[in-house]
């Protein structure tokens, strides 16, 4: 008795057919049985439980067909194996094949080979980039302006300009949004749902989308706006513009705002503009003052969204919250527990500057002295970025780090190397770490990572957090997983990261 | 080729060609799909439902581009209006209690009578087994069995974990049970106010795996947005005489290979054993 086995790959097949060519090639001659099905999981252990499983299909996976037939001899098994080729051609019913692929070398030419478009990505120098922008506009079309460096008089008029036609500019520099399911630029693969998400902070905004679709909802639409949009010269034309698309915007019901602290101005203008609003609005600003019981962090501001988008008060986001705390006080101990009595510093060098500045926001009141080279919320500056002094919190997606070299999500390098060098230094106990995932993003940070966080784990704590899902061309849980294994401590979230690495330390200090 | 109906979850974008069949070509863009398919596989919340689907899409690679009221495939445009969308939800509550549970016998029996030989109703008639073939097949029909006992008796996450990606096809017997399932609770949680968005987020949340329509289909399941078929026999559950459940269920035995009876088995299953119904 022999069973062989063979992998088409990504080959589709409905049902009716696969019964009808698993039925014939059981009745060939010399066949005991056979079975043609797809490689999930289950099937694979039906296959070992009735005796089909070959070696090789471990490595199919759910997509794949596997074809397996056991022989009363080698060469009947092979001959039946052998017809299968010509048993599912003949099926005409099924074929499987993969659409071309179209390019274009304009705006124009990208809009003649889809007609129907409706929104234009840029990401050209931004010395261009403000006049494409413009012509993207005159097209009709919506725009996502990843470029920076485009001049702050061409921003305005590009927004003015859009507002006037019903139009969204999204950017400059804006390097995510999520725009009827569509990932664009920085974003990760989230489920679709009815919370509405405005941004003027990217990584805010992929934190937040990114939890609440971990939490099993989802995101209708993730509109960003660019950092700049909530200053006072811009005055929050788009940021304003999008919490009234989503206002009418039916698959919309509850609106998340993400942003550093607009200008106070602008903050008026967005106030006056909810209050006409009958949608719950969750508002996460982060920095500012957080009156009427509104969120402190992007992660409660996710959980509040999802709470209120689930008809469920949004208190319970706030207590389960705080439940949490006593887990993670009861894991500071027990880590501080490892470190020597020099050891009192935390280290956070971060890719996202939304993520610097909410670290920066926590340690506020729970440390002392704190240094960042982008300092908000009474930190205070570092005298050179690239040594640390008592606890700093490094945004590494600044120019001092990002020019001429790829952004820190990107390449792991630099990033690399100061984990160590703050690892080797005697007075850090923890260092602090963002990992992004998503379009765009390291596609395997993990293995980039893995090696530096076990050698630093030997001295210090490693606590980080992952923005992501299992959606994501990485995997969050796989990288969870990874990194673990390391040594990293990976938190749910950075908020929760902060606040572990804020606890070690405090109760170092108690020593 | 003339656009009949566009489901309302299609979303706006350029799809690539994924996979062709004689009455559906699926297009993919990332994780989302959609499918075009002619009338009589009617309308879905992912599908563009046409006339004459054998004009283009069945010999093209072209991809396909959803805009804001437009199709558009290769040279050809296909302007449609907000009243052409199909409307995948169904909106029921607790008046529809009553003659729902008093026409579910009549789906069971249905399905129990009328279901594809080798579908999931044996689940239902145990001397349907015998049309499993002992080897392969009797492995599958076990392996169902556990994992559906699993669901029926408190280890509803370990069933679905045995459960999911069990059978052939492109949605497996696994897959589709699960999905009606979450169909089921769904229905249960309009009818008799129960939350059971929890479990079904947590049932969803296990099933999903590397088939994308599978992933697809169960997160259409989990919000509740059925395709015509199944909307129809809902409707006709809660609303129609027995005639009209009849004539429902057995249209939706007709969908795929062993589909349809699948996701019914699941469903039925499911509502039977929260109201006891036999």
């Amino acid at each position: 008795m022999t069973v062989v086995g063979q992998i088409r790959k990504g080959a589709y097949f409905d049902s009716v057919t696969l019964m009808r060519v698993g039925k014939e090639i059981a009745a060939l001659p010399g066949v005991i049985d056979a079975a043609v099905v797809m490689g999930t999981k289950s099937n694979k252990a039906i296959l070992n439980s009735s005796g089909l499983l070959t070696a090789k299909f471990h490595a199919a996976g759910d997509t794949d067909l596997l074809v397996a037939v056991k022989g009363e001899t080698g060469s009947a098994a092979t001959s039946a194996l052998d017809a299968v080729g010509s048993l599912l051609k003949k099926s005409v019913s099924a074929s499987a094949t993969t659409g071309d692929k179209s390019r274009a070398a304009s705006l124009g030419g990208a809009l003649h080979i889809i007609p129907g478009a409706n929104l234009a990505l840029i990401s050209i120098a931004g010395r261009y980039a403000g006049d494409e922008a413009m012509r993207a506009l005159e097209s009709g079309l919506h725009v996502m302006l990843f470029s920076d460096n485009v001049p702050l008089e061409k921003e305005i008029a590009l927004k003015k300009f859009a507002r006037k036609h019903g139009l969204l500019v999204m950017g400059p520099d804006c390097g995510t949004a999520i725009i009827n399911g569509v990932p664009l630029a920085f974003a990760n693969v989230v489920s679709r749902g009815m919370i509405g998400i405005v941004a003027a902070a990217g990584t805010g905004l992929q934190e937040v989308s990114c939890i609440i679709s971990n939490e099993g909802a989802g995101i209708s639409q993730a509109i960003g706006t660019g950092g700049r949009d909530v200053k006072r010269e811009v005055g929050g034309i788009m940021f304003i513009e999008a919490l009234k698309a989503l206002a009418r915007d039916e698959q919309t019901r509850v609106i998340v705002l993400v942003s550093k602290p607009p200008h106070e101005q602008v903050l008026r203008r967005i106030t006056k503009v909810a209050r006409t609003i009958r949608k719950p609005i969750v508002t996460s600003f982060i920095g500012a003052p957080t009156p009427g019981g509104q969120p402190g962090t992007l992660e409660e501001a996710a959980l509040t969204a999802v709470a209120l988008a689930r008809g469920l008060r949004p208190e319970d986001a706030a207590s389960r919250l705080a439940a949490r705390d006593e887990e993670i006080n009861r894991f500071a101990k027990h880590e501080a527990a490892k470190r020597t009595k020099r050891q009192q510093y935390v280290r956070g060098l971060f890719s996202g500057g939304t993520f610097c500045a909410e670290a920066q926001v926590l340690f506020k009141d729970a440390l002392p002295n704190v240094y960042s080279n982008a300092p908000t919320a009474g930190a205070k500056q570092l005298r050179n970025a690239l040594v640390s002094q008592k606890h700093s919190v490094i945004d590494l997606g600044e120019d001092e780090f990002t020019v001429g070299r790829p952004h820190p999500m990107i390449d792991y390098s630099l990033r690399n190397r100061r984990i160590l060098e703050e690892a080797a230094d005697a007075e850090t106990a923890v260092i602090l770490l963002d990992v992004v995932l998503g379009y765009g993003s390291h596609p395997n940070p993990a293995a980039e990572l893995s090696s530096v966080i076990r050698d630093a784990s030997r001295n210090v704590s490693v606590v980080c957090s992952i923005t992501g899902t299992d959606q994501d061309p990485q995997n969050r849980s796989h990288v969870a997983a990874a990194l673990q294994k390391a040594g990293a401590i990976v938190m749910p979230s950075n908020a929760a990261a902060c606040q572990l690495a804020s606890r070690i330390i405090q109760c170092l200090r108690k020593k | 080729m003339t656009l009949v109906s566009i489901g309302d979850q299609v979303g706006e974008g350029t799809y690539g060609l994924h996979s062709r069949f004689r009455r559906v070509v699926n297009f993919r863009h990332g994780e989302f799909l959609l499918s075009v398919v002619d009338e009589e596989i009617g309308d879905g919340p992912l599908n563009i439902v046409v006339r004459d689907l054998s004009t283009g899409l069945m010999s093209s690679n072209a991809p396909l581009t959803v805009g804001a009221n437009t199709v558009v495939f290769e040279n050809c445009r296909f302007d449609f209006t907000d009243s052409q969308y199909y409307q995948s939800s169904v909106a029921l509550d607790a008046g529809d209690f009553h003659l729902f549970r008093r026409n579910l016998p009549v789906f069971g029996e249905e399905l129990k009578t009328m279901s594809p030989s080798k579908s999931l109703a044996f689940l239902l008639d145990e001397t349907r087994t015998s049309n499993f073939r002992p080897g392969f097949e009797g492995a599958f029909v076990n392996q169902i069995r556990r994992g559906v006992g699993q669901v029926m008796n408190g280890e509803l996450l370990d069933g679905v974990r045995s459960l999911k990606g069990c059978g052939l096809g492109l949605t497996p017997s696994g897959d589709d049970f699960i999905a009606g399932f979450l169909i089921g609770r769904h229905v249960l949680q309009q009818l008799c106010g129960q939350d059971c968005r929890e479990t079904a987020d947590a049932v969803f949340q296990t099933a999903k795996a590397g088939n994308v329509f599978s992933n697809s289909f169960l997160d259409l399941a989990r919000r509740g947005l059925l395709f015509g078929r199944m909307k129809e026999l809902i409707l006709a559950l809660v609303r129609g005489g027995e005639e009209a459940v009849r004539t429902c269920t057995r249209k939706l035995l007709a969908v795929g290979g062993s589909s349809g009876a699948d996701l019914g088995t699941g469903f039925f299953m499911t509502v039977r054993s929260e109201w006891g119904v036999s």
